[in-house]
């Protein structure tokens, strides 16, 4: 919905320049409409992907995670939950950028990632000097729309604690607002943990590893839907198992 | 001292004919010759060797040809084609030397001063010269000397041997003795000093050489002169190369210094649509550029942006440049800018992007987003820019079984990974689970256990973990080209955590396996 979106970028303009929000009054029309557009959580057409876990998948708005959008994931188990997100809802085609600081001790590694069902060659990892320069190579992929995904490790290392500054509102808005510009999914990680801040995400989770049922199973995490955006929040935590032939059970 | 000066004449008696010989083979085997329209008469412009055999000769009138011989096969002159085909020869023999210019109509001048080498020495190259232009159609005549003059004269006037043994090889008689037995046309004179020449008896070049200068300059004009002494390296003589392609660089001045970061980023437009204008009519593009500027106070500085691909889409470009824009410090103004490209390549017309939302927003959704798609590539780049192409890192697939070497970060403008993944699966398949997450060195882990083989707790990076349930072992042996007293067996376990973290940590044994001295507790991975 063309009208849509323009209307939702000048909201979004007025809120990012305060000085002129007195100036620039809305109809009320308008207003009604963005309110409309926000709650039913649909962006750039309400495109979404599926989570490959049903009864989550059934507690979103639009039964998926929205595309165009950009989505929180706190919890020390965010990223492999981010992997697992890009293999049940990407083609084997997409490319991934996946940006993570610089000096993290971690990195991905090429045969698990193939296990996990991911190919390596279709991800590209930017290594970013500061936080700042994450947050532009994070919205400049989203804005160009040349990416499936992008994913950002914000934090140096996934230990509890270690976060840093949370991404703030203004920054998460100009990220949601290159994610529907561009048309593609975001992920922010923040693996040190959880920060209640006001955030422009379409939603924000939190991810806990659990303990496996089973030896050979392949994961399983503790999940919660922290917050929807524009909407309440239903059924929020679940256990969620891959087992070894990767069934999903919720 | 300097070297001795090298210059190889190449002279093609047969060009005009064997030009059209190449196109049509049939040709060769028959009297076959070319003509063209001089004074308002038809004359013979070439001959081919058949040709001359039957008695025609260039020059000769149409008719008086037809009456000597009436099955002569006859083909309008071409001289611009000529030309062009001397031409390309020329830019063929640059394999042999660069300097190589067109000599005449129908010649080239090789200046192979210490080239000879490369190919094995001076006579092995010109045999090389001849066997080469034999195969593409072209009889050659060859001949070196220290000056281009006298190669020439050989080439064209030297004993009239066969071809192949035209070749003159060097360390024969001194130039003065090779040249003297050459009739004086050989120095190319013009007509009446020639007619001058011959009517007093002068017919060789060597005959001229006992006279003095002066009253040769009287008689015969000066210019025969400078050519007997260019001829004998008495006077200096260059050969003119084909010039080298204009640089791709450009060049913006302004009458008063500029600085503010608009005017800079407006000058740049400037360039690059110029710059890009010349890429497009060539059909090249860039794979780098370097912006320099010229400062008033005499500082020079630059930019320089790559892209993964060669590009020539001048608002891609200036994307790239952007970002770099404020780091430079224009100080007290920039007089000039200089934008530059040291690369170029092919790069074939494409039709350029709309660049418009269309309204089959999910055709585009279809599109975006994929592997090879040019769109990705251009944010490579416009990353790069900012980043450092050193940041933009690829998994390339590396066969070791050595976890920590099977898989390489790579430059994304180095990787060779897109091309792998076409022969089948480029990572090892049926290996034990690895984690998605590897640390950059195995970390030191501390254990505790009661007895057992397998730790209860363990301790990494300050944090205890209580362990759950441990998965192992696989054991991965070190390389054998190890010493033995170095190399260590690795166990790897996958340790789950009470709180349900999992680990990839290996043990570390001393490869004898005498007892468990010395084993070592690692931490590699994490599966999250």
């Amino acid at each position: 919905m063309p009208n849509g979106s323009a209307s939702l970028k000048a909201s979004a303009g007025a809120g990012e320049s305060p000085a002129g929000r007195g100036r620039r009054v809305l109809p009320a029309d308008l207003r009604r409409a963005i309110a409309a557009i926000e709650a039913s959580g649909g962006h750039g057409g309400g495109r979404c992907l599926s989570t490959g876990i049903g009864p989550v998948d059934a507690s979103l708005p639009g039964r998926g995670l929205a595309l165009a959008a950009v989505h929180e994931v706190q919890g020390p188990a965010a990223a492999s939950f981010a992997l697992h997100l890009l293999t049940s809802g990407l083609s084997d085609e997409d490319c991934i950028l996946w940006c993570v600081p610089e000096g993290r001790r971690d990195h991905l590694y090429g045969p698990g990632l193939w296990q996990e069902g991911i190919d390596p060659a279709r991800l590209v990892a930017a290594v970013c000097r500061d936080r700042t320069e994450m947050l532009w190579t994070v919205e400049e992929a989203l804005k160009s729309g040349s990416v499936a995904a992008v994913v950002a490790q914000m934090d140096k290392d996934r230990a509890r604690g270690s976060t840093g500054k949370p991404v703030d509102l203004t920054a998460s808005r100009r990220l949601q607002l290159a994610a529907e510009a561009g048309g593609g999914l975001g992920l922010i990680l923040s693996e040190g943990g959880g920060t209640l801040s006001p955030s422009a995400a379409a939603t924000r989770w939190r991810v806990d590893p659990a303990p496996l049922e089973e030896v050979l199973d392949r994961a399983c995490w503790d999940v919660s839907l922290l917050r929807v955006r524009g909407g309440a929040v239903p059924e929020t935590a679940w256990r969620v198992r891959v087992d070894r032939a990767g069934q999903i059970s919720a | 001292m300097t070297q001795q000066r090298a210059l190889l004449s190449l002279w093609l008696p047969y060009l005009a004919t064997e030009r059209l010989e190449r196109e049509d083979p049939a040709l060769a085997a028959c009297p076959f010759a070319t003509f063209m329209e001089s004074r308002g008469q038809m004359i013979l412009a070439a001959v081919n060797p058949a040709a001359a055999g039957a008695g025609l000769t260039p020059g000769m009138s149409l008719a008086n040809a037809r009456a000597l011989y009436p099955d002569v096969t006859l083909r309008r002159a071409d001289p611009p084609e000529e030309r062009k085909a001397l031409e390309s020869l020329r830019d063929w023999c640059v394999r042999y030397t660069p300097w190589v210019a067109v000599d005449g109509a129908d010649g080239l001048l090789l200046d192979t001063t210490g080239c000879g080498h490369l190919f094995g020495g001076d006579a092995a190259m010109m045999a090389d010269i001849a066997d080469r232009l034999d195969d593409i159609g072209f009889t050659a005549r060859m001949a070196r000397a220290e000056t281009p003059r006298a190669a020439v004269a050989l080439a064209r006037f030297g004993d009239s041997r066969p071809p192949a043994t035209g070749i003159n090889p060097r360390g024969g008689p001194a130039l003065r003795e090779r040249l003297a037995p050459l009739p004086v046309e050989a120095l190319n004179p013009s007509a009446d000093a020639a007619a001058a020449l011959h009517r007093v008896g002068l017919h060789k070049i060597g005959d001229l050489y006992s006279l003095p200068r002066s009253s040769l300059a009287t008689r015969f004009g000066l210019d025969l002169v400078t050519r007997l002494d260019r001829a004998l390296g008495d006077l200096p003589d260059a050969i003119s190369p084909k010039p080298h392609a204009a640089p791709y660089r450009v060049r913006l001045s302004f009458p008063e210094p500029i600085g503010t970061p608009e005017d800079i980023a407006r000058a740049l437009d400037r360039l690059l649509t110029r710059m890009t204008a010349r890429l497009e009519r060539e059909q090249r593009g860039c794979r780098r550029l370097t912006l320099s500027v010229y400062r008033a106070d005499g500082d020079v500085k630059s930019l320089t942006v790559g892209v993964a691909r060669a590009a020539r889409d001048p608002h891609h470009l200036a994307r790239l440049f952007a970002e770099r824009l404020a780091s430079l410090d224009p100080g007290f103004g920039i007089d000039s800018m200089v934008l530059a490209v040291p690369v170029v390549e092919d790069l074939k017309a494409e039709q350029r992007h709309a660049g418009l939302k269309s309204a089959g927003d999910d055709q585009k959704a279809d599109r975006t987003g994929r592997e090879g798609d040019p769109e990705f590539d251009r944010l490579l780049d416009r990353l790069a820019a900012r980043l450092g192409s050193g940041r933009l890192l690829r998994i390339d697939p590396l066969r070791s079984h050595l976890p920590e070497r099977a898989g390489r970060f790579v430059s994304v403008f180095h990787s060779t990974a897109p091309s792998l993944a076409s022969d089948g699966a480029p990572w090892p398949e049926n290996l034990p689970a690895r984690p998605p997450f590897l640390l950059a060195a195995p970390e030191s882990v501390e254990i505790e256990s009661s007895g057992e083989e397998e730790p209860e707790r363990f301790s990494w990076r300050g944090r205890w973990h209580e362990v759950g349930r441990v998965t192992g072992p696989e054991r991965l042996s070190p390389e054998w080209w190890l010493p033995a007293e170095a190399a260590r067996v690795r166990d790897y376990y996958r340790v789950e955590s009470l709180t349900g973290q999992r680990f990839w940590m290996y043990r570390s044994l001393p490869q004898g396996r005498g007892g468990t001295a010395g084993e070592d507790w690692f931490m590699h991975g994490l599966f999250g």
